[in-house]
């Protein structure tokens, strides 16, 4: 099921897009579950890492639970996909109506308040069923954020430049 | 007088003038010590004419190679004590000091007691290079601040004015050449001579007018009257100061004195005077200067462009020059009102295929300008895209915001640099040594460009003081903006066909 040559945010999209490949007694506790509460939930988390092709002993959970979060709340309860490379994130938020102001909160948080930034997102966007949208920045982000911030900035820019890219493209429609 | 000189085994030695004159022909000299940057083509061409001078009198074709052989060529065009340094008799010329200034002077007249204040470099409030430090100079340093000054300096003020063969008193004196394979001086000299006696006949035939004055200095002035041009031979050494100098308790000191009138009748001329270094608008109006800008890659098209500049005779190639290893050289300096704006030098080797373009035809033009036009395409693209960074990324940049000009004014030189040690590269030559036009070239020299507009925007993005709120927006606006105009701009035509600069 799981194609070795996606990304493992991808992977994980595609289990929770398949009904019945992971069972309501995991998916509906990750949806419903706070990011900083991840550590509780490790009996949900932990099978959907590893059949999503996580391996490495020494990959920060904490951070692998907010993404895990996001897919399930994209997905829902319905299994949509979570996740589509075409649709750029920027873009994706901006014409769901996240304002400028989120968005700069969003890429200036850090840690902590990034997942909650993150994990916040992802409720804006199912609630305006603006899903499936790149997951692919994202969890660079939240992946490389207080790690490597050379990849973590090229991550905010990549979201900034869709987003930005949008804007002008209704600011022209607009006057036009 | 003594001068030294470094042999090319890197030895001192010290000749007189007679013996300079012969280790230059014999090509023995690698470099003159004392010679400060700024004085060498003034040096250079000092020699050249006056050994041109000195052949063509005694109509010979091949320099001495002795000091003797010397003394007798120079001594038939000026009398001996025209060559000598220090000169008591102020009714006799002296090296490069003309008879005629009144012997009052030796008492009451201004005087300059380091070699370095009668030379012409002024700088801003006495910073960078220092005035007046040369205490206790050699006579070769006062001799060569004497070349410097009669034969470039521009106006100073009233009383004191500029040479002749530059384009009014705050103009410069350009010197444009095609220096041989193994560039030393004396290579340098028997080219330029060679050259110069070559085109002689041509230089003759199409003068409007051909004097018998050849150095100026030997001639009284007493500063109330000009000389008018033609009077002068073709190759005539000028002087513009009037001035002499003196011994004093074992050292040197300069007497000066001012003068109602320029030297030399020829402010209409505009500096076309036949200097043989010299480039001259195409139309012959005037001889082409240069700012403080020196010679960047636009002025250096500008030199290219035969269309717009007549090459100077001393920079077409000549059969003789061979194809190996030339480069052209230009050097001036800069003038401004009452300062000058810095000694200028550029050297650009010259491959071998490309040496029959030089001089011949437009195409070396042609290809220069457009290359430079497609440089300032991606200039503005950048500036552009530097706006939108600076200014925060806003919905719309403001073009006239003198705050933003001024922070990306150094991005903007950074690339102007960039584009600058790119220009004349392989490409270029290549691309103008063949006969034909291909895409080719120019793809590769807009993607050059694209990735040097990439590259300073890379820079700016990581120099560039921005609030943390504005940064991303910023530089989203900003890339966005700069990667979607280079994207045009590296194939402009990538849905038609054709061959297109």
């Amino acid at each position: 099921m799981t194609d070795p040559k996606k990304s493992q945010i991808e992977r994980i999209s595609d289990l929770f897009a398949v009904p019945d490949a992971l069972p309501t007694r995991i998916t509906a506790p990750l949806r419903r579950m706070a990011p900083e509460q991840w550590s509780a939930r490790l009996a949900e988390l932990l099978p959907v890492l590893v059949r999503a092709g996580l391996r490495d002993e020494t990959a920060d959970v904490r951070r692998w639970a907010v993404l895990v979060h996001v897919v399930a709340v994209l997905s829902g309860t319905t299994h949509d996909a979570a996740h589509a490379s075409s649709r750029r994130t920027g873009a994706v938020i901006f014409e769901a109506g996240y304002s400028e102001a989120r968005l700069s909160k969003l890429l200036s948080a850090r840690g902590d308040g990034l997942r909650d930034q993150v994990a916040r997102l992802a409720r804006f966007l199912r609630a305006r069923g603006a899903q499936p949208l790149d997951l692919r920045p994202l969890a660079r982000l939240v992946l490389a954020e207080g790690l490597d911030e050379r990849a973590a900035d090229a991550a905010r820019l990549d979201i900034a430049r869709s987003y930005y890219a949008s804007a002008d493209r209704a600011i022209k429609e607009t006057s036009e | 007088m003594i001068i030294t000189h470094l042999d090319r085994a890197g030895g001192v030695r010290e000749t007189d003038l007679f013996g300079t004159f012969a280790a230059l022909s014999r090509d023995e000299v690698e470099d003159f010590p004392a010679l400060r940057a700024h004085q060498r083509h003034p040096w250079h061409a000092f020699t050249v004419q006056v050994a041109a001078l000195a052949m063509l009198r005694a109509d010979i074709s091949d320099p001495p190679g002795d000091a003797e052989g010397w003394r007798g060529l120079l001594h038939g065009l000026a009398p001996p004590e025209a060559w000598e340094l220090v000169v008591d008799d102020w009714s006799k010329p002296a090296l490069l000091q003309a008879p005629g200034l009144e012997t009052g002077l030796r008492h009451t007249g201004k005087r300059a007691t380091t070699p370095d204040a009668i030379d012409m470099l002024l700088t801003a409030r006495n910073h960078d290079l220092k005035g007046a430090r040369m205490a206790d100079a050699p006579e070769e340093d006062w001799f060569f601040a004497l070349v410097s000054l009669q034969t470039q300096e521009g106006q100073m003020g009233a009383g004191n004015y500029g040479i002749s063969r530059m384009n009014g008193g705050y103009g410069a004196r350009v010197a444009l050449s095609l220096r041989p394979a193994e560039d030393r001086p004396g290579t340098a000299f028997r080219r330029d001579i060679t050259r110069l006696l070559a085109l002689r006949p041509q230089i003759e035939r199409d003068a409007v007018s051909l004097g018998d004055v050849a150095l100026v200095w030997t001639l009284p002035w007493d500063g109330t009257s000009s000389l008018p041009f033609d009077r002068l031979d073709p190759w005539y050494v000028e002087i513009c100061r009037r001035l002499r100098l003196v011994r004093e308790d074992g050292r040197i000191a300069a007497l000066l004195a001012n003068s109602k009138m320029a030297r030399i009748e020829a402010k209409a001329r505009k500096g076309v005077t036949g200097d043989p270094w010299a480039p001259v608008e195409a139309d012959g109006s005037k001889s082409w200067g240069v700012s403080s800008q020196g010679f960047n890659y636009r002025k250096m098209v500008d030199l290219l462009d035969h269309e717009k500049i007549a090459p100077a005779p001393l920079a077409r190639p000549a059969p003789e020059d061979g194809v190996a290893g030339l480069t052209l050289r230009a050097a001036a300096v800069a003038r401004g009102q009452g300062k000058t704006e810095g000694f200028h030098e550029r050297h650009i080797r010259v491959p071998a295929k490309a040496v029959g373009v030089l001089g011949a035809g437009d195409r070396l033009g042609t290809i220069a300008r457009e290359r430079r036009a497609r440089a300032g395409e991606a200039a503005v693209i950048l500036r552009h895209a530097l706006r939108m960074l600076a200014q925060g990324g806003p919905e719309k940049e403001r073009a006239d915001d003198d705050v933003t000009n001024a922070r990306i004014a150094r991005f903007e030189r950074l690339f102007d640099r960039a584009v600058d040690g790119a220009f004349f590269d392989a490409d270029f030559w290549n691309h103008a040594a063949e006969t034909g036009d291909t895409d080719e070239h120019w793809i590769t020299w807009r993607g050059r460009l694209a990735d040097m507009a990439r590259h300073t925007f890379d820079e700016a993005v990581s120099a560039m003081p921005r609030s943390t709120l504005k940064r991303l927006r910023a530089e989203a606006r900003g890339r966005s903006r700069l990667d979607g105009c280079l994207k045009r701009f590296r194939n402009p035509h990538a849905e038609t066909a054709g061959a297109k600069p």
